[in-house]
């Protein structure tokens, strides 16, 4: 018997599991110091290959399949993150304190690509419950006087809070290149930042198409292959996050091109945008003007260029006198007819704020390419209400929808209920869930359901809690960055994350230890703050509900104007077009096309502001004949990032 | 120490909804469709600039072209179009929310309408298309506007 739980670990990882969660009051210790020692090892080896797995999983989702976000084995990034994030704490918890160099070298390397593996899920909330998690051990481990006894566990802290830090410094780090396009000339394997269109494809350059750099003797062996297959859109090439400029600045672009045969009528199509993202005008050979005909005509790349030469030739094109307001500019590559084919090669790509092109530098590292998906995703936390997506007001409709059941909740049929609030159209984003653990148990088993949560939780903790080693610390540390992030998600309903707190909760039991349980409550200070988030989280329901109630009695926007047409043809595009009266504030219009069946969302517009706005609200493609609705609903977004509902209208069309 | 930050936090955040509670305003008819105050017979471009009577006004995009009036009072505005894939350029003459005209311009065309509101009268291109050689526009050549006798 003694053999066999020496032999089968992972028995001796349930059975840990089984005595925290369910035994607090076993009468019979675990003081078996080598059953222990074998059961973290075999905990420590089943987090270094999950780091490893997740990790390869991770790199091979982003950078092969060009996924912008890894979601590993789950349906959403957001998920993964959950998975990732309470990996990281796993590994800290682990103790290696009688495992050899070789081990703890593994360790590290589990630890870097774990974190690695997180930052590539782009899921802010789990990145940021990390780093805060992260940052208590490392308070803790000061607080504890980190400097006389330097233990190994610390300096696992210290060294993944090295790996956090030095990983957002290398993303915000000062680039030395002048070229602000990551990664430009396609050689590693990544094309940030550029959209690859249909049929574009980074291709491999044969010996006789090689190109050597003139300005640095660089040898490029790959381009991005400009194609296209079915000769609907002209479209090959366009940058997938907006450069960011200075008005009155002058910048420049230049890149080599190397024609096929084929090619014939590609142009560079420059366009200026406003910190909205709204067109300001396109560059042409004449300058600027709302389209390139007005502009002198595009700037096509075979007016400087003998097509049949079959040579690299690099293009440089003078950027400057920026249209009034300018914040990005936008560069694609276009085909001016619908042939098909094979139009060549581009590599090299440079943009710099420079009169003259300059010698051609690679763009930031592959390191940085690397996770510069994330960039922008970081970049939006600049804007925190907006990067919640309208988690808030899903929320709010979640209480909503709760106090018409607030005790033993819908059941599975709250699905239906979310979405016949969802086809209600108040919801102003399409969410497919309330985006909280939490709120998710409140709908599905009301207030009876949640207070058992906190309760098992609270069991949970209390008892993690009583262990009192530094693994069973750090896993409580870790617990609480998931419950957090739960609030954001609701992580742990899916397997993979629950697999992982379960490996995580077991990886808290102590390598030698006397079990010391007890009856007695007052012993644990956790439950008590634990009940008192669960009473703050009830009064914040129940002052958030009359908020809720009053939702369509909120003004702030309504429609001075609209210019749309009233006859449609079948699937012609038409814009509609309006004026709007704001008092200050961020307004979000939706527009919905409603037959006597059904509507669906057209498009959605955010204008910040106050007083007079005049824009376009959205194209309508009517794909069937008959009667419709089109349908504005005009909401404000208030505190604390809550979007309320503030006025409607509508009005008829009809499609020949 | 926990429960006394806890409820200060919760204390923060009733009253910060509380003041947003208070601070919002209930829709009512009077301010459902004021009319927007604006120099009578000024014609305002898509891209804000103000026109100056000298030129005609390409729509090389879907956009919206406005003048302001007087009621009671006539607007004569001469439009040129072109045809794409059989169809020109679709334009749209409305005051407020209500369209006055609205149907296709193939080649010249002379619109006049009359005003009884007063308010902004509004210009719309709105079925662009831009595929390389061809490309659907709308010139507003002139637009003449003048009062009615009461």
């Amino acid at each position: 018997m003694e053999t066999s739980r020496h032999d089968m670990s992972i028995c001796v990882g349930t059975q840990s599991l089984n005595s925290i969660a369910l035994k607090p009051y076993s009468t019979h210790p675990m003081d078996d110091s080598l059953t222990h020692l074998k059961h973290h090892k075999a905990i420590n080896a089943i987090f270094i290959t999950l780091a490893w797995m997740l990790a390869t999983i991770a790199v091979y989702q982003v950078h092969l399949l060009g996924d912008e976000r890894a979601s590993l084995y789950s349906s959403h990034p957001n998920i993964a993150g959950g998975q990732a994030m309470l990996l990281l704490f796993g590994l800290l918890s682990v103790r290696s304190r009688f495992s050899t160099f070789r081990v703890k070298l593994l360790h590290l390397s589990g630890l870097l690509a774990t974190v690695g593996a997180l930052l590539l899920t782009g899921s802010r909330g789990a990145i940021i419950c990390a780093v805060i998690g992260v940052g208590v051990l490392c308070v803790r481990a000061i607080q504890r006087r980190l400097f006389r006894t330097v233990a190994l566990h610390k300096v696992k802290v210290l060294l993944a809070l090295a790996v956090l830090v030095a990983a957002v410094a290398m993303l915000t780090r000062h680039q030395e290149t002048p070229n602000q396009l990551t990664n430009s000339h396609f050689s590693a394997p990544t094309n940030y930042p550029w959209e690859v269109s249909k049929g574009i494809q980074r291709a491999s350059l044969s010996s006789d198409t090689h190109l050597v750099l003139p300005e640095t003797g660089e040898h490029i062996a790959t381009a991005l292959h400009l194609t296209q297959s079915p000769p609907q859109r002209q479209e090959l090439l366009r940058t997938l996050v907006p450069l960011f400029v200075e008005e009155g600045s002058v910048y420049s672009l230049s890149f080599y091109f190397l024609p096929t045969t084929e090619a014939s009528d590609l142009f560079v199509r420059i366009e200026a945008h406003d910190n909205r993202g709204r067109l300001l005008g396109r560059l042409g050979k004449g300058g600027w003007a709302t389209t390139e005909s007005l502009a002198g005509g595009p700037l096509l790349l075979e007016d400087n260029f003998v097509v049949s030469s079959n040579t690299w030739k690099r293009f440089s094109y003078e950027i400057d006198d920026l249209p009034t307001h300018t914040a990005e500019i936008v560069v694609a590559f276009y085909s001016q007819g619908n042939d098909s084919g094979s139009f060549g090669y581009i590599t090299a790509i440079q943009f710099e704020q420079s009169e003259d092109a300059t010698e051609y530098r690679q763009g930031p590292t592959p390191v940085n390419a690397a996770f510069g998906r994330l960039v922008p995703r970081l970049i939006e936390l600049r804007q925190p209400l907006d990067s919640l997506g309208g988690r808030v007001t899903g929320w709010l409709y979640s209480l909503k929808l709760a106090a018409d059941s607030p005790l033993f909740g819908y059941g599975s049929s709250y699905v239906d209920r979310w979405t016949e609030l969802q086809n209600s159209g108040q919801l102003f984003y399409a969410l497919t869930h309330p985006h909280s653990l939490f709120l998710q148990v409140l709908l599905q088993a009301g207030a009876v359901g949640l207070a058992a949560l906190f309760a098992g939780l609270a069991l949970l903790i209390h008892n993690i809690q009583k262990i009192g080693t530094k693994s069973s610390r750090t896993v409580l540390v870790g617990i609480y960055a998931c419950l957090t992030h739960n609030f954001f998600d609701p992580t742990l309903v899916h397997g993979e994350v629950l697999l992982t707190l379960c490996l995580l909760i077991v990886s808290a039991m102590p390598i030698t230890t006397q079990w010391k349980p007890s009856r007695n409550w007052r012993y644990t200070k956790q439950f008590p703050q634990v009940l008192v988030t669960f009473a703050c989280l009830t009064l914040l329901l129940l002052v958030s509900l009359p908020l809720v109630q009053d939702i369509t009695s909120v003004s702030g926007i309504t429609v001075e104007g609209l210019q749309a047409p009233r006859h449609y043809r079948v699937d012609h595009s038409f814009a509609v077009h309006a004026a709007l009266d704001m008092e200050p504030g961020t307004y979000y219009v939706r527009v919905q096309k409603c037959t006597s069946d059904r509507c669906e969302i057209v498009n959605t517009v955010d204008i910040k502001g106050e007083g007079e706005w005049w824009g376009r609200l959205a194209l309508i493609a009517p794909t069937t004949i008959g009667a419709s609705e089109i349908r504005l609903h005009l909401y404000r977004e208030t505190f604390p990032g809550i979007v309320l509902h503030a006025a409607d209208f509508a009005f008829p069309i009809s499609v020949s | 120490m926990t429960k006394l930050s806890l409820s200060a936090l919760l204390l923060a955040l009733v009253l910060l909804l509380i003041s947003e509670l208070a601070s919002t305003k209930v829709v009512t008819e009077e301010n459902i469709s004021r009319v927007l105050t604006c120099d009578e017979g000024t014609v305002i471009l898509p891209n804000g600039d103000q026109w100056n009577r000298t030129s005609t006004i390409p729509l090389p995009e879907n956009g919206v072209v406005r003048v302001c009036v007087k009621s009671p009072s006539e607007v004569e505005i001469s439009l040129r179009g072109n045809m794409v894939h059989g169809y020109g350029s679709y334009t749209v003459i409305a005051q407020h929310t209500e369209n006055l005209w609205e149907g296709y311009i193939s080649e010249q065309a002379i619109v006049s309408v009359a005003l009884d509101q007063s308010g902004w009268l509004t210009v719309a291109f709105v079925n662009d298309y831009y595929d390389p050689p061809l490309d659907r526009n709308l010139w507003i050549e002139d637009i003449k506007y003048w009062r009615s006798e009461e």
